[in-house]
C-alpha cells in the first residue's frame, strides 16, 4: 500500500450554517468542542495503528470554521499529530479560517502552533452579496484579517471567493476580486456559487425566490476574473483555483493527482492506493456524536467506503486529473478517449500530457465522463 | 359403514376416477358445453370469468389471485388478456344434472382479434358482457359480430349493475337495437359482488346447444391456441369437434402436415391436468414434443395421422403482421442475445415474425412484424425483461405494395427501402374500415379526425342511448400513428373503436428522409402523404429539436422529400456541464453523478456523433397536436 504523507483533519462546526452549503457542519453547540477535539486527539492516535502515515508533507485542518478552535485546542491537535505520525520539514499546514476570527493573537499563535498556510473565506467584498450569502462579516473585516495575517508572519495566504451570486453584476464581482488581489494573497479560488441540494438556497431556487445567474453570466464573470488573475501574474493550475508561482496548494493537489490521503474528523473521507493499482476510499461517520462514541470506544469511526478496481480508479483518477489546468498523465491510459477528446476540442496535448481547453473548462464534466464506465 | 373405510373408498374411488365431483371423469355429450367471454376493454370479462370459477370451485376462494386466467405476468399488470385460457369448470344446474363447462377466456385488444375468433370457433356459445355504465362499445359489437358469423348462442350480461351510473334498462334496449339480440333476455349482474352468477350458469346450460359431433367419428380438433412450456415443448390448446383424443396417439396437423406422437392428452382446472382422453365436444390440451409453436397453428385442424379426416375444419387463416418495426440493442455487442431473444419468444408467439436487418444508422438488428402497437410493445417489454436486453425500436410502419415501371411488384414494410422515386409506377398503401363508437357530442370531432387522417367517410347510424356508430375508410399507417390516442383524447375517453383491414388502395405517396448532424438517419425515414409531408416534415424537425438532448457541438435536424429540405430546426450546443468544487470528500459523489449520467446515455443510441435517445424514433408517432 502506498504510503500516506497528507493529512485531512475536519472541524465541522459555524457559528452559523450558510445556506448555500452542503458540508458537514454543525451550529456551535454548547461544550461540543472540548469532546470532539479529545475525539479528534484519540482518532489521530490510532490512525498509524491502522494506515501506513507519515511524515506528513501536508496537513489541511478544514470546516466547518476551524478557526473557532482556541489557539490552546488547535496546538494540541497539531501537537498529536506530529507526535503521533510525524510531519516533515517544510510540510505544507493549512487551517481554513472565517475573517471573523481572524484576530492578532489568534494568527500569531496558530503561527506559534506551527501552521504556514491561511485560507480564508472571503467570499466577496459587497455588503448585498454577502448578506444574501449570511456571512457575518464585512468586506472591509475581510481585508482587514488578511493584513492582520500577514502581520503575524504568514506570507502564504488564500481567499475564497464567490461569483455567480443573484444580483452581482461581473463588474461588481471584479470589484470585489480587485480588492482582494489588491492585499497581495498568494493565493486564490473563484467558485461558482452552486445550488447543491438540500440546503436553503435550494429550497428558495424551487420556491421562485431566488433566480440564479444563467449559464452565459455564470461563465462570463468565470473567465473574466480568470483574465484578470492571470493580468495579476496568478498560474490558472485548477479549474476552480489560481496561484502565484510555487504556491499552489500542496495539499488539494494531493487530491486531483490521486495520491493517497487520510481524513480525520466527522464525515472526513480518506483514499488508500493498494499496491495492485485498487483504490480503497471511505468515509466516517457523519454525527458528532456517533463519531464521538465510536472514537470513545476505540473502534474506528468509519462509516462506509467503496474498493475500486484498478481500471476504475484510473478512471477516477483521471476524471480528477483534467481538472489539473497545466496538463496531466492522468489521461494516458485512455488514448481512444483522450484522442476522441482531442478531436472534439475539448482537450489538447500540454507538455507529455493533455489539459483541458477553454471548452473542456466549461464541459469537465463530460470530459470527466468519459473515463467512467 | 365405518367412516375410515368409507374414506377408504372415497380415495380409491377418486383414483379410479369414479368420483361424480372429479372433473375427470367422461361426461355425456348432452351435458357438455363449451363458452367464452367476450367483451369491449374494461367491461369485465376477466373479474366474470373469476367469479365462474369461484362459483363452480374450479378455484378455492382462498387461491383466487385476481385475474386467475391472466398467467403472464404482463397481463395482470396491464389488466389485459394476451393469450386464450381454458378451463373446464363442473356445474350442478338446478335440473339436477352435473353439467361439464369448458371456460374459454379471449384476448380483449383488437390486435389480438384473430385469436378471440379462433377461440369462438372452439365454442358454441358466447357470454357477451356489457358493462352498465359504458354501454356497447366499439369492440362489443365487432366481437358480437363474430359470434354471430360463428352461430353462437348468445348469452347477454349487464355486468356492473352496482356502479352509480349503471344504466341496465338502457343497456337493454342498446343489446337489443345494436348487437340484434333481445335485451329482455339480458342477465343484470356485478361480476364484482358475485351479483348474477348462478343465473348465468343456468343460461349457460340452458341456452348453450351441447356439441353435436361424433365420438367415434374421424378426429377434427381445432387449435385455438398455443403456448411453449420449456420443459414439455409446445402446449396445443384443443376442442375436439369431432372423434377422440388419446395419448399415444399419432396426430397429423392438417395444414402444417406435420405428424407427432401424443405424450399427454389433458384438460385445465385452470392448471395442467391429465386425463385418458378428450372426446367429441371436450375442450383440454396435448403435448407432443413440438418444439415450436408455429408447428401447432392456431386454426389448424389436428387429426388421427392413421385415419385422417376427410377435410380440415373451416376458417383457418394465416395470420399477417400489420405493423413492422426495427428493433436494435443499443449496445451491438447484445445482436447474438438478441436473435436467442427473438428465436426463444417466437416459440411461444407464433403471430411474432422477423428477419435480420441492417440499418446505416442503428448496425445490426432485426425487421420484427407485429399484429398491432400492443403486440410490439408487448414484445419489446418482454425482450427487455425476460431477457434482460436493452433495445431500440424504430418507427413502426405499414406494408407498402410497390408497382415498378417494370412492372415488378415489391412489398416494403421499411420506409428506407423504398425504390428511387423515378422507377416506382405506384405506391398502395394497407386500408382498414374503421368502427367508432361515440356519443353524439363527439361526432365533430370523430370526424376531423378520420378527416385528418384521409378517411374516407362511409357511414353514420345513431342508436339508442345517443351513441353514434360511424364507419370510415382509412389507411392504417393513419391508424397507427397515434389515431387511438386522439380518439380517446378527442373524446373525453367515450369513444371506442375496432377495424379491420379491407385491402389495399394505390395513393400519393413519398418518402420523407430526416438528417441529423448533416447525415441521413435511415430508421427516421418515413412514408407519407404528398399532401401532409411539408407539414409532417416540420413537425417532426421541431419534435427531433425537442427530444434530441444538447450535445458537445451544434446539431442540425432537416427534413427532405427527395433531397429537397422542408424543415431545418437546431440543438443548440451544450453550454456548461463542470463542478466547481472536487476536493477530497467529494471525489465519489462526482464520480457516482457522472456515472448516473452516463447510465442514462446508454439507453441512447449513438448515430455518427449524436446521442438519440429511444423517443426520438417514436417521434413519427405523434405528429398530430
Amino acid at each position: 500500500m502506498e504510503r500516506i504523507h497528507s493529512l485531512y483533519v475536519h472541524i465541522p462546526f459555524c457559528t452559523w450554517v450558510c445556506k448555500y452549503c452542503d458540508f458537514t457542519a454543525y451550529p456551535v453547540l454548547q461544550g461540543m468542542i472540548p469532546p470532539y477535539v479529545d475525539a479528534l486527539a484519540a482518532e489521530i492516535a490510532q490512525v498509524p495503528q491502522r494506515y501506513p502515515i507519515g511524515p506528513l508533507r501536508t496537513v489541511f485542518i478544514g470546516g466547518g470554521t476551524p478557526s473557532l478552535l482556541t489557539p490552546e485546542q488547535l496546538a494540541r491537535l497539531l501537537e498529536t499529530i506530529r507526535q503521533r505520525i510525524g510531519i516533515a520539514t517544510a510540510a505544507e499546514i493549512t487551517i481554513e479560517a472565517n475573517p471573523s476570527n481572524i484576530t492578532s493573537a489568534y494568527a500569531a499563535a496558530w503561527r506559534k502552533a506551527g501552521v504556514t498556510r491561511l485560507s480564508i473565506g472571503v467570499q466577496s467584498l459587497l455588503p448585498a452579496a454577502l448578506r444574501f450569502l449570511e456571512r457575518l462579516h464585512s468586506g472591509g473585516e475581510a481585508l482587514q484579517a488578511i493584513r492582520v495575517a500577514r502581520q503575524a508572519g504568514f506570507d502564504n495566504i488564500g481567499c475564497d471567493l464567490l461569483y455567480g451570486i443573484p444580483g452581482v453584476s461581473t463588474a461588481e464581482w471584479l470589484e470585489s476580486l480587485d480588492g482582494v488581489l489588491a492585499e497581495q494573497p498568494a493565493h486564490v479560488s473563484a467558485y461558482e456559487l452552486t445550488v447543491e441540494q438540500g440546503t436553503r438556497l435550494a429550497q428558495e431556487v424551487r420556491s421562485g425566490a431566488v433566480v440564479m445567474p444563467d449559464n452565459e453570466e455564470q461563465l462570463g464573470q468565470y473567465w473574466a476574473a480568470d483574465r484578470r488573475l492571470a493580468d495579476e501574474g496568478f498560474v490558472h493550475y485548477e479549474i476552480s483555483n489560481w496561484s502565484r508561482p510555487g504556491f499552489e496548494s500542496r495539499h488539494n493537489l494531493t487530491y486531483w493527482e490521486y495520491r493517497p490521503y487520510l481524513g480525520c474528523g466527522v464525515g472526513a473521507h480518506s483514499l488508500l492506493r493498494h499496491a495492485d493499482s485498487r483504490s480503497e476510499r471511505f468515509w466516517n461517520v457523519k454525527g458528532v456524536k456517533a463519531y464521538i462514541d465510536a472514537v470513545k470506544e476505540g473502534t474506528n469511526p468509519v462509516a462506509d467506503g467503496e474498493t475500486l478496481s484498478a481500471a476504475r480508479a484510473a478512471g477516477e483518477a483521471a476524471m480528477v486529473g483534467v481538472r489539473l489546468l497545466q496538463g496531466t498523465r492522468a489521461v494516458d491510459p485512455f488514448p481512444v478517449e483522450r484522442d476522441h477528446l482531442v478531436a472534439a476540442g475539448l482537450l489538447a496535448p500540454a507538455g507529455e500530457g493533455v489539459c483541458l481547453t477553454t471548452r473542456g473548462v466549461e464541459l469537465a464534466n463530460q470530459v470527466g465522463a468519459a473515463f467512467l464506465r | 359403514m365405518a367412516p375410515a373405510a368409507e374414506a377408504a373408498t372415497f380415495s380409491t374411488n377418486f383414483r379410479l376416477g369414479t368420483l361424480v365431483v372429479s372433473p375427470l371423469v367422461t361426461t355425456p355429450t348432452r351435458l357438455i358445453r363449451a363458452i367464452s367471454v367476450i367483451a369491449h376493454i374494461d367491461h369485465g370479462k376477466t373479474t366474470l370469468s373469476d367469479r365462474l370459477l369461484e362459483f363452480t370451485g374450479t378455484v378455492a376462494k382462498r387461491d383466487m389471485v385476481e385475474q386467475v386466467l391472466d398467467s403472464l405476468d404482463l397481463e395482470r399488470e396491464r389488466g389485459i388478456t394476451i393469450k386464450a385460457q381454458a378451463v373446464r369448470m363442473l356445474y350442478q344446474a338446478s335440473d339436477g344434472e352435473t353439467y361439464q363447462i369448458n371456460l374459454i377466456d379471449t384476448p380483449g385488444h383488437v390486435d389480438f382479434s384473430y385469436e378471440v375468433s379462433r377461440a369462438l370457433a372452439a365454442c358454441d356459445g358466447a357470454i357477451l358482457v356489457v358493462d352498465a355504465s359504458q354501454g356497447v362499445e366499439a369492440q362489443t359489437i365487432a366481437n358480437a359480430h363474430q359470434a354471430q358469423e360463428h352461430h353462437l348462442a348468445i348469452i347477454p350480461v349487464i355486468n356492473k349493475i352496482d356502479l352509480q351510473q349503471a344504466n341496465p334498462e338502457l343497456v337493454r334496449e342498446e343489446i337489443e337495437r345494436v348487437i340484434g339480440v333481445p335485451g329482455s333476455s339480458a342477465i343484470l349482474a356485478s361480476a364484482r359482488q358475485g351479483i348474477g352468477t348462478r343465473e348465468i350458469l343456468e343460461a349457460v346450460v340452458r341456452d348453450v346447444p351441447p356439441p353435436t359431433g361424433d365420438p367415434e367419428g374421424p378426429l377434427q380438433a381445432l387449435v385455438f391456441d398455443a403456448k411453449f412450456d420449456p420443459y414439455r415443448g409446445v402446449v396445443v390448446y384443443v376442442r375436439v369437434i369431432q372423434g377422440t383424443l388419446r395419448a399415444g396417439m399419432r396426430i397429423l396437423m392438417m395444414q402444417t402436415e406435420k405428424t407427432f406422437e401424443v405424450d399427454e392428452v389433458g384438460i385445465f382446472r385452470p392448471e395442467r391436468e391429465p386425463i385418458d382422453e378428450l372426446s367429441a365436444g371436450e375442450v383440454g390440451y396435448i403435448i407432443a414434443n413440438i418444439r415450436n409453436v408455429r408447428d401447432s397453428r392456431v386454426g389448424d385442424t389436428v387429426t388421427d395421422a392413421a385415419r385422417p379426416a376427410a377435410a380440415p375444419l373451416p376458417g383457418y387463416k394465416h395470420v399477417t403482421p400489420m405493423v413492422f418495426a426495427g428493433l436494435f440493442p443499443i449496445d451491438s455487442e447484445q445482436y447474438p442475445a438478441l436473435k436467442e431473444a427473438l428465436e426463444r419468444l417466437q416459440l411461444n408467439d407464433a403471430a411474432l415474425v422477423y428477419e435480420p436487418e441492417t440499418s446505416a444508422a442503428l448496425g445490426f438488428g432485426f425487421r420484427c412484424g407485429f399484429l398491432g402497437l400492443l403486440h410490439m410493445d408487448i414484445v419489446q417489454e418482454r425482450l427487455e425483461r425476460e431477457f434482460n436486453l436493452s433495445l431500440l425500436t424504430t418507427a413502426p410502419t405499414v406494408e407498402y405494395r410497390v408497382r415498378l415501371r417494370t412492372g415488378e411488384e415489391l412489398a416494403v414494410d421499411n420506409p428506407d427501402h423504398l425504390p428511387n422515386p423515378s422507377s416506382i409506377e405506384a405506391i398502395s398503401e394497407p386500408m382498414v374500415l374503421a368502427t367508432i363508437v361515440t356519443p353524439s357530442t363527439y361526432v365533430g370531432n370523430m370526424m376531423e379526425l378520420s378527416q385528418e387522417r384521409r378517411g374516407q367517410f362511409l357511414n353514420m347510424e345513431y342508436q339508442p342511448g345517443d351513441r353514434v356508430l360511424i364507419t370510415y375508410r382509412i389507411p392504417l399507417g393513419e391508424i397507427i400513428h397515434d389515431y387511438y390516442d386522439q380518439l380517446k383524447s378527442r373524446s373525453k375517453g367515450y369513444a371506442s373503436l375496432d377495424y379491420e383491414l379491407v385491402g389495399f388502395e394505390e395513393g400519393e405517396l413519398v418518402k420523407l428522409d430526416v438528417l441529423v448532424a448533416g447525415s441521413p438517419v435511415d430508421a427516421l425515414s418515413m412514408i407519407v402523404h404528398r399532401d401532409k409531408a411539408q407539414q409532417q416534415g416540420r413537425r417532426l424537425a421541431e419534435k427531433l429539436k425537442a427530444l434530441i438532448p444538447r450535445q458537445l457541438f451544434e446539431v442540425p435536424i432537416q427534413a427532405a422529400i427527395g433531397g429537397k429540405v422542408v424543415a431545418r430546426e437546431t440543438v443548440p450546443a451544450m453550454r456548461k456541464d463542470v463542478l466547481a468544487k472536487c476536493y477530497g470528500g467529494d471525489v465519489t459523489r462526482k464520480r457516482k453523478l457522472l456515472e448516473k449520467q452516463k447510465e442514462g446515455k446508454k439507453r441512447m443510441k449513438r448515430v455518427g456523433n449524436v446521442e438519440i435517445p429511444q423517443e426520438a424514433f417514436m417521434a413519427v408517432l405523434s405528429l398530430d397536436k
